[in-house]
């Protein structure tokens, strides 16, 4: 087994809510969010690991943990094998020179009122301590390799495309020549066809540097492009992980197949079908005891409301590890299975409702 | 020139310098261009800026060139006449009119003691400018730092706080009082004279840039740029100069111009109460102040003090007004997808998504 | 230039339908501002037969979301400006119609839910409040309090063989106000008449506990949840044709599929129209009948939403099909398209597309460019703008 070159062991992240006045008075304990819970997940040199998940299941947060932007709040982060979680100043310094990270909102991650070569060198000059022209120089070398025109180094934010702002996240973070790189959703904002050229990107520039990428993304089809392993998270819990050909083309946890019966697709028959897994995301403060799923999961017994499963290696398989009771039995239910095709007729109920 | 690595020798590092100078005079030509095409696009704007560029070269002249001075004694000076001299006022019997309305030699008439009121207006425009300036400047830079550590080193549970804590709810108590009262009542308890005057506006004015800053401050210490800065290595204290102070610029600026103007207000209302300026000096509130009686048998007297501080109020208002077109390199483009209906993909609201 | 019908049109549970529901013509919108003059929309000529759902579909700035607001005019007039056309809906053009009618237009007639429902609700009012008004505002136009539409020509039922007669119901005089419409307490008094009607608008769009979601405010609600009361507050004055542009894009995915199959069934059981924009090629699969593609304010395609999948006709539509996440394969590098959208002020002459398409010849770049044409041996209905649409299927 290679040694990972980043790894959350156990890993525990809360974010404490203000107390109104009157609750302290009360000395009610304290409201937490639970947003990460006994996580733990490695990745290897030049791998490519997925994190899928909806809003609330915890993965920019986890993203953020494994960037050190948040401390745990239990638990260690590893990277190259020494306990970072809790570092400062310049040792932490010394850490941001091999994990960067892209950062979800393409407008909002660069400053307004900087030029293209001051936002794409700024970890450049805090790190390596360059000059102003140097770091001019370098920029204008590395826009290329993302596929932006060197001469576009003075331009500012606004007068990039969409795509192209994103790319200048990717310079930035590319610029001091990272080990591991974490995406938070770098395609979320995007048009289809730029979304593909971003991961032609992607993937062009990992197998030339040699990258780590840390996937994060509720877009299935491009984990299943690029990911090697892929995560699937739910209210800060790993619920599935293992090959990325083995959680989506045979997902054994029954989130993981609703997520993925829930993915419109373009295909003739789509329309005739109901999707059948109803219910919200619970909430983050208040996480329910047991399965977080049970509350919307079609398969749930007694057993999923009072005891929480863990996440382990279901038996008959390997090298993939599910959070569910029930795993094993519910092998042969497929994604498909959790739409139905229309009934019938209408009911004609909320005809009269109206 | 300081050493640089040497790749391709000397005819690379002179093209790069040339480069790096014909990069910056395009941003120079674009910036200016910016400059002309906003204020072509914006009458009023360009009104404003011309207005003000025409007061202050004016002020600047008036006080390179004063109103008494002489050339191997010929009076240069830039005032028709001296704004204290007496003239000589016409008799009709045994009565003197000294205050002479608007005429081809005096422009803006004369006052009861035979003074040319035009002289006195313009003698009168670099120290109220001066003192708005001043006032406004000071206020600025004494209430925008406060603001500043008030909003930067807020984290609860920290030094910062209680500190943060501290200086907002003194400012809170300064900005419960109205500005004029309490201007009037510290200028009454030290005295006459244009120094206390100015004390007395300055402790009541630098509050409001405290609030201004600190919520500004908060806005840009939130953004994804600011976290992007510290993912990428950035020290806190540079991240500040950097990031903060020029993001905040900008409002702080276009506040900064329209509050010059209200500080001159202010002045002038201290003067026009008798508080500030002494009674002689030229100053646009005194003027008003010494023939506010007589408004409806002089009128010019007091109506071109008057329509000085107007005009002056109005320019830096026009100017502060557009101000944030020229300087934000947002709006210097078109405003081009201001307000078309889109649906571009929503990127999810970093609050939730900050929590995975 | 209409394309060419078809003679016979049956809708979509098997009736006859006589004329198009909602027709647009022609219709050209300009957005002018400083720096130059954007045309949205060029030329864009379709028609919704009643009971379909007709998607929309395009990238950011293709002008779908402008369609979507010039149809109801709900368009700023400057800086937009409605170059030409027309808009007939239910036979009237709604371009032309005074703007003291719009009213009775908008509600009965289209209805619209957009994007972004934390925008659209009220944040300072509790969803109760919301939907009361929606209530409030049907009752009395059904009881003649309010004026607007003669009671008993709203809420068309398309099981029925017939259709309204085309402009019959606008051109209807308006009823008066009833006396109590001058009491001006009578909003606030009556309101806790509507409880158990806004209760039963939650229940119809699938919400559990009702009661307690009554009493929320917008922001403590999901955005799902705050979907689902936009979707009912459209549907409360049973609409001809809604208008959905975007509804699920801001949602979760698999709220996402929970909302559209609740509009599914919606559909089959309220027998709405649907004109639904998205730039989602799945979502439009699901939920639309016949699917228009649209490009730089043009549009390219037009035809039954499985056809148009199959064998499209349009290079553009082939593009954004092979560059659709679904179709990802993991030999090689994943098809993409080389440039970018063309800037709406400095639209290309002649075929928009041409500098991006492989089939370019010189003749796609003289004006006027390719109209809708109707494509040979493909389903009834399906046009491309293209000269060399049969070339198209050759595409990699």
């Amino acid at each position: 087994m290679t040694e990972a070159l980043a790894e959350v062991r156990d890993v525990t992240k809360h974010f404490p809510l203000t107390q109104p006045l009157l609750a302290m008075v009360q000395r009610k304990s304290k409201d937490v969010i639970h947003a990460v819970e006994r996580v733990s997940l490695a990745v290897g040199p030049g791998e490519t690991v997925g994190l899928i998940g909806e809003s609330g299941s915890g993965k920019t947060t986890l993203g953020w943990l494994f960037a050190r932007l948040h401390e745990p709040t239990s638990g260690t982060v590893e990277f190259g094998g020494r306990d970072i979680s809790h570092l400062e100043g310049s040792a932490l310094r010394g850490i941001r020179r091999r994990v960067q990270i892209v950062f979800q909102d393409p407008v909002g991650s660069l400053d307004p009122r900087l030029r293209a070569w001051q936002i794409v060198g700024e970890p450049l000059q805090a790190l390596e301590r360059l000059r102003r022209s140097e770091v001019r120089d370098r920029v204008a070398a590395l826009l290329p390799t993302v596929g932006l025109p060197a001469g576009s180094v003075d331009q500012y934010p606004h007068e990039f495309s969409g795509g192209g702002r994103q790319r200048l996240s990717l310079a930035r973070a590319l610029s001091v020549r990272p080990e591991l790189v974490i995406l938070d959703e770098p395609t979320s904002a995007l048009d289809v066809a730029v979304q593909a050229q971003i991961l032609n990107r992607l993937v062009a520039l990992q197998r030339e540097l040699g990258l780590s990428y840390l996937l994060i993304t509720h877009n299935v089809a491009a984990v299943r492009y690029v990911a090697d392993r892929v995560a699937v998270m739910y209210l800060g819990k790993i619920a599935e992980l293992g090959g990325v050909r083995d959680v989506l083309e045979r997902p054994l946890h029954p989130y993981t197949k609703a997520l993925l019966a829930a993915v419109p697709a373009p295909e003739p028959g789509r329309r005739k079908t109901r999707y059948r897994v109803t219910g919200e995301i619970p909430s983050l403060v208040h996480p329910p005891p047991g399965c977080s799923f049970a509350a919307r999961c079609p398969f749930v017994i007694d057993r999923c409301r009072t005891e929480e499963p863990l996440l382990r290696i279901p038996e008959g398989m390997e090298r993939r590890w599910v959070a569910c009771h029930r795993a094993e039995e519910l092998v042969d239910v497929r994604p498909a299975d959790l739409l139905a095709a229309e009934p019938a007729s209408g009911s004609g109920s909320a005809a009269r409702a109206m | 020139m300081t050493a640089r690595s040497e790749s391709t020798g000397s005819g690379a590092d002179l093209n790069r310098q040339l480069s790096r100078v014909r990069a910056w005079i395009g941003q120079l030509r674009s910036g200016t261009r910016g400059l002309y095409k906003v204020l072509r696009a914006n009458p009023l704007t360009l009104v404003g800026f011309a207005l003000v560029v025409l007061i202050t070269l004016t002020a600047v002249a008036l006080v390179i060139v004063p109103p008494t001075s002489a050339v191997f004694g010929y009076p240069i000076s830039l005032t028709p006449y001296d704004p204290n001299a007496l003239l000589p006022c016409p008799t009709v019997g045994n009565q003197s009119f000294c205050a002479q309305p608007p005429s081809l030699e005096h422009f803006f008439g004369t006052d009861r003691a035979g003074r040319d009121v035009l002289s006195r207006v313009l003698t009168a425009l670099p120290l109220d400018l001066a003192i708005g300036f001043l006032i406004a400047g000071f206020a600025l830079l004494t209430g925008g730092a406060l603001g500043l550590i008030a909003g930067f080193w807020d984290r609860p549970g920290t030094l910062g706080a209680a500190v943060s804590l501290a200086i907002m709810r003194v400012t809170d108590v300064f900005l419960a009082f109205p500005s004029l009262v309490l201007a009037l009542a510290i200028a009454a308890s030290l005295g006459r004279g244009t120094i206390p005057s100015i004390i007395a506006i300055l402790l009541t004015w630098w509050p409001y840039y405290v609030r201004l800053t600190r919520g500004e401050v908060l806005a840009v210490k939130h953004q994804p740029y600011v976290t992007a800065a510290r993912a990428a290595g950035v020290a806190e204290w540079r991240i500040l100069f950097r990031h903060v102070l020029r993001n905040i610029a900008e409002p702080l600026v276009v506040y900064f111009t329209m509050d010059v103007g209200t500080v001159l207000v202010v002045f002038s209302t201290i003067s026009f109460i008798g508080i500030g300026v002494p009674p002689n000096v030229p100053e646009w509130g005194n003027m008003i102040q010494a023939y506010s009686d007589y408004l409806l048998i002089f009128p010019w007297v007091v109506l071109f003090p008057g329509l000085a501080i107007f005009v002056t109020v109005l320019a830096f208002s026009l100017l502060g007004d557009g101000l944030r077109d020229i300087l934000d390199p947002r709006s210097r483009r078109a405003l081009s997808q201001a307000e078309t209906p889109t649906s571009a993909p929503a990127a999810t609201a970093t609050a939730a998504g900050a929590l995975g | 230039m209409l394309p060419p019908q078809p003679q016979q049109r049956r809708g979509r549970w098997g009736d006859f339908v006589a004329e198009p529901l909602l027709e647009v013509k022609g219709l050209s919108v300009d957005y002018e501002v400083g720096a130059g003059t954007f045309h949205a929309l060029s030329d864009v000529s379709l028609e919704l037969p009643a009971g379909h759902v007709v998607g929309i579909v395009g990238e950011t700035g293709c002008g779908k979301s402008t369609l979507a607001h010039a149809i109801p005019r709900l368009l700023r007039e400057p800086p937009a400006r409605i170059r030409s056309g027309e808009v007939r809906f239910r036979g009237m053009d709604l371009l032309t119609l005074p703007k003291w009618k719009l009213p009775l237009v908008r509600g009965t007639g289209i209805s619209m839910v957009f994007q972004e429902p934390i925008n659209s609700l009220n944040p300072a009012f509790r969803v109760f409040d919301q939907l009361s008004e929606a209530v409030r505002i049907r009752k009395r136009r059904e009881t003649g309090q309010a004026p607007g539409v003669v009671p008993g020509t709203e809420g068309f039922d398309y099981s029925k063989r017939e259709g309204p007669k085309p402009a019959d119901v606008l051109a209807r005089p308006l009823l008066p106000a009833g006396p109590e419409a001058r009491k001006g307490f009578s909003r606030i008094l009556h309101r806790e008449d509507f409880r158990e009607d806004a209760l039963d608008y939650l229940r119809l769009v699938r919400i559990n506990d009702p009661e307690t979601i009554l009493d929320l405010y917008p922001h403590e609600l999901s955005g799902g949840m705050r979907q689902r009361i936009m979707i009912a507050m459209a549907l409360s004055e049973k609409p001809s044709l809604l208008i959905a542009d975007e509804p699920t894009s801001a949602l979760d995915i698999t709220i996402q599929a929970q909302v559209l199959t609740l509009m599914k069934e919606l559909i089959d059981e309220i027998r709405t129209s649907i004109l639904f924009i998205s730039h989602d090629l799945g979502v439009i699969a699901e939920m639309a009948d016949d699917v228009g593609v649209m490009y730089a304010g043009h549009l390219v395609e037009y035809g039954p939403v499985n056809d148009v999948y199959e064998h499209p006709r349009h290079p553009y539509t082939k593009a954004l099909l092979r560059s659709a996440p679904n179709q990802y394969k993991a030999d090689g590098p994943l098809p993409s398209l080389s440039g970018s959208v063309p800037n709406l002020s400095r639209l290309p002459s002649g075929c928009p597309f041409h500098p991006r398409c492989p089939l370019a010849k010189p003749v796609c770049s003289d004006d006027p460019g390719p109209v809708l044409e109707v494509q040979k041996g493909t389903a009834v209905g399906h046009v491309a703008a293209c000269y060399f649409s049969e070339e198209v299927a050759g595409l990699p």
